[in-house]
């Protein structure tokens, strides 16, 4: 069975737009503690929070969220 | 909405799980320790003892219903502390303590099959470790 990796550019978007993870939270409307732990890829988001992430960044989102096929 | 609010609101909330989860410990613990002690001048000393379980226990849910009610007025907010990796989370702990709860009961009935053992005694252990790992995964779970 192919597994597939999955990450983020969650780290970089926030550098380009000089933002902390504890304002993408309230930006967002999450604790920095789930910011932190999407980034880290502990945790994967749902739909609406990615959608709501992607939109605050103003990219797609599959150019935010990646997910590799191997 | 204010960044250092909803942090020092999550905060506020690790913390009073942590002090129920140590005034549980402790006030349910002792209960079931007198259950094993039989001597009669050990039993005051532990009952100061489940009364600081007690009284940690109290102090925490009366806090936690305090921050409820406080956010009951603020959607957002409420909506920002209780996020889907809180939930997540929530789900996650009860899995445990369902399973613990399981596992308990599994020996008890193994147990069973070769000794007697009081009803009192299995119903007060299944309790106390089935909600003491929902409250320690649940601290786990959501450290900083």
């Amino acid at each position: 069975m192919e597994t597939a990796e999955f990450t983020n550019q969650i780290k970089v978007q926030r550098a380009m737009k000089n933002i902390t993870q504890e304002e993408l939270a309230a930006k967002i409307g999450v604790t920095r503690k789930t910011i932190n732990t999407i980034e880290t890829g502990k945790f994967v988001p749902s739909t609406i929070l990615a959608i709501r992430m992607a939109r605050f960044f103003e990219i797609k989102v599959e150019e935010l969220f990646i997910l590799i096929e191997k | 909405m204010e960044t250092s609010l909803i942090e020092q609101l999550d905060k506020s909330r690790y913390d009073f799980m942590k002090w129920s989860t140590i005034g549980w410990t402790i006030w349910f613990g002792t209960y079931i320790l007198t259950d094993f002690i039989s001597t009669p001048e050990v039993p005051g000393f532990i009952s100061w003892i489940r009364l600081l379980g007690w009284f940690l226990l109290i102090v925490s849910t009366i806090r936690f219903v305090k921050l409820k009610r406080e956010l009951n007025w603020d959607n957002k907010m409420k909506e920002a502390l209780d996020d889907e990796l809180h939930l997540h989370n929530r789900i996650k702990s009860f899995q445990i303590g369902y399973f613990v709860v399981i596992g308990l009961t599994l020996l008890f009935f193994v147990l069973s099959l070769y000794t007697s053992i009081p009803a009192v005694i299995v119903t007060k252990l299944t309790l106390y470790f089935g909600v003491l790992a929902v409250l320690i995964s649940k601290l786990i779970f959501n450290r900083a």
